[in-house]
């Protein structure tokens, strides 16, 4: 078999040219098709990237009524929903798939914050000492909230670099008063997301996505939250999952038991809002559209086949003496047919691998000209290889059965 | 007794009728016999080399190769015989371009199924015994003709083959490199070869110790030269 391998390699070395406008169509056909996928695989990474937030992993647990989210801003307070506790959260922490959850409560588009002649109209939060890492913050500058400003309900409060800019116009803000709901407010630091991911807003939902963090935020601590709205309400919960996988998994066992614990005796329910399955879906939608494409290019490979089955159709009549020879000095059929199919199989399989590289390239190159993300998949090419020389096999056989039919009397006499 | 032929006829179909090219032959080689056999061109003498070499089985008679019953044989059988029992040189050498001249001569044991660095021991032997072993590296379009003829014997006799079989082997040569070629045979010949040669020249048959003749399908003679 090795030898074979080896001669095959020695016949198509020798017809250089030949072998090569052979392999064309399966080199177009290969490319094309891990061109195609390297493409599919980059925005669907990308879409995944985007959605999610590059690794920060993050589900938001709300409270629904009858599947629909409920917003306490203009909702009356849910009844038998008791706020959560510390130890609560705790628990929820010990969940599998869980890394670390937050408690918050959330106003949008807030309009009852001022610092003297400006207006801030972003997101207000009440967040628990846990916020910022489950959320990937860190604090530029001033300080963050410590234990004292949550059980001493200091009114504090910590902007991220937008609200900055908004509110105090490039002045420093550490120090500064503000007003919230007419109380009083201390600024003691300046945050920023520590993985910031450019946004790609390419639909209204993308929007409504990235919305409420295109207004500014505004972080206070939680107990301060009756304070600015002069009574309570059930938090949400920030839930960080071990891994983007686990999104899905640790999302719904936090909702679980959150309904489980905080709710008696009504239809409000906690659920996870999951960005991975939305990620999926959309993903499911662009590779769709895109395996349309690997149709097309499947199309080339099965023209660069029939090439193939042409050339080598045309080999065995080139060589017929040799193959009259080798028959006269005691080649068996089997060994004429296995020659031609390995032949075959060697010229498609070297044809798949200058294809795989070549579309490599190409994938490459597009991303540089079209900014298009791209991610090489391994298991694509080796796929892509395996292929081609089953495309060589298959095509190679009408020729190579041929071959070992033939009379080694007609093949001799053959000049 | 090496071959044994009793009786063969061999017919082609032409159009609507057959034409009878072997007409009841009769053929019994020995043991280091050197046959020619003469003929002009249409007389039949090629098909009667397929069938002496297995290329071919005939229409009716037997023949036995080496005690083997031939006419029964399948494909594969033939195959296995040829490549066993029989070693041929052609007129027009059939060397296979690509590869060197140790490699085409080593090419009838790799269907045998033997180890490289047998086969390769082995066709060096047989590149020696006709004299080229310093040449054992050259491609068939680096040899003359004559060269290339002996790389076929090489060939031809690695497998060390119970019958060699030659047609035409001087047609394609030159009369100096036609007369080497010719004293090659006659060495192995007196080496214990048995040879079937096959020509239309009279020259070349006279090299042999018996000269059949085959004109329309019927072979006649069998005079011994000495």
């Amino acid at each position: 078999m090795l030898e074979n391998i080896a001669l095959s390699f020695q016949g198509i070395w020798s017809h250089k040219l030949r072998s090569f406008l052979t392999m064309l169509g399966i080199i177009i056909g290969i490319a094309s098709i891990i061109t195609i996928v390297s493409t599919i695989k980059g925005t669907n990474e990308q879409i995944k990237e985007n959605l999610i937030g590059a690794g920060s992993n993050v589900v938001t647990v709300k409270l629904t009524q009858d599947g629909g989210e409920v917003d306490l801003e203009y909702s009356s307070l849910p009844e038998g929903v008791s706020v959560i506790d510390e130890d609560t959260r705790a628990a929820l922490d010990e969940l599998s798939g869980v890394k670390e959850t937050s408690l918050y409560r959330q106003r949008q588009y807030v309009n009852s914050v001022f610092y003297k002649n400006s207006s801030f109209n972003g997101n207000l939060y009440a967040i628990d000492s846990h916020y910022f890492s489950v959320n990937g913050y860190t604090v530029n500058y001033g300080r963050n909230f410590v234990e004292r400003d949550f059980t001493g309900c200091h009114k504090v409060a910590i902007i991220d670099e937008k609200t900055a800019g908004r509110l105090f116009e490039g002045a420093n803000p550490i120090g500064q008063t503000m007003e919230i709901n007419s109380e009083p407010f201390t600024v003691v630091g300046v945050v920023s997301k520590s993985n910031t991911v450019s946004l790609q807003i390419d639909s209204y939902s993308d929007y409504m996505m990235y919305a409420d963090t295109s207004g500014g935020s505004l972080f206070i601590p939680d107990n301060c939250w009756p304070i600015v709205y002069r009574y309570d309400e059930p938090q949400r919960a920030a839930v960080r999952a071990a891994s983007t996988d686990d999104m899905t998994s640790a999302g719904d066992a936090a909702a679980k038991k959150l309904t489980e614990t905080q709710i008696t005796g009504s239809t409000y329910a906690y659920q996870a809002d999951d960005l991975l399955k939305q990620a999926t879906d959309l993903q499911a939608l662009a590779s769709s559209t895109s395996s349309q494409l690997i149709w097309i290019a499947g199309i080339s490979l099965l023209v660069g086949g029939i090439g193939v089955m042409n050339i080598m159709m045309v080999s065995v009549t080139e060589r017929t003496r040799e193959i009259g020879l080798k028959k006269a000095i005691g080649a068996k059929r089997s060994r004429i047919l296995w020659q031609f199919l390995t032949e075959a199989a060697v010229l498609t399989c070297l044809g798949g691998l200058i294809g795989v590289i070549s579309g490599i390239g190409l994938a490459q190159m597009m991303a540089k000209i079209m900014q298009t993300p791209v991610a090489i998949s391994i298991p694509a090419c080796i796929i892509a290889v395996v292929f081609s020389m089953v495309i060589g096999i298959i095509f190679g056989m009408v020729p190579a059965i041929k071959a070992s039919k033939l009379n080694p009397i007609e093949a001799l006499r053959r000049e | 007794m090496i071959l044994e032929m009793h009786d063969i006829c061999k017919e082609y179909p032409v159009g609507k009728s057959t034409a009878q090219i072997l007409k009841h032959i009769d053929l019994q080689i020995m043991e280091n016999d050197y046959l020619a056999i003469m003929g002009p061109s249409g007389s039949g003498k090629t098909t009667l080399m397929n069938l002496i070499g297995c290329l071919d089985v005939p229409t009716s008679g037997s023949y036995h190769l080496a005690g083997r019953d031939i006419t029964g044989c399948s494909d594969n059988q033939l195959a296995e015989i040829r490549n066993r029992e029989l070693g041929f040189v052609f007129q027009s050498f059939h060397l296979l371009p690509g590869m060197n001249a140790l490699d085409n001569v080593a090419l009838p044991l790799l269907y045998r199924g033997i180890k490289k660095e047998e086969r390769r021991e082995r066709a060096r032997e047989a590149l020696k015994t006709v004299g080229l072993e310093d040449r054992i590296t050259f491609r068939p379009d680096q040899l003359s003709g004559g060269q290339c003829q002996r790389v076929a014997i090489a060939r031809a006799i690695v497998g060390q083959p119970r019958l060699l079989l030659a047609d035409e082997p001087t047609g394609a040569l030159d009369s100096a490199s036609g007369q080497q070629i010719m004293e090659l045979f006659g060495q192995l010949h007196d080496n214990g070869s048995t040879i079937i040669m096959i020509t239309h020249d009279r020259s070349v048959a006279e090299h042999a110790q018996t000269i059949m003749y085959i004109h329309d399908g019927v072979l006649t003679g069998g005079e011994s030269d000495e």
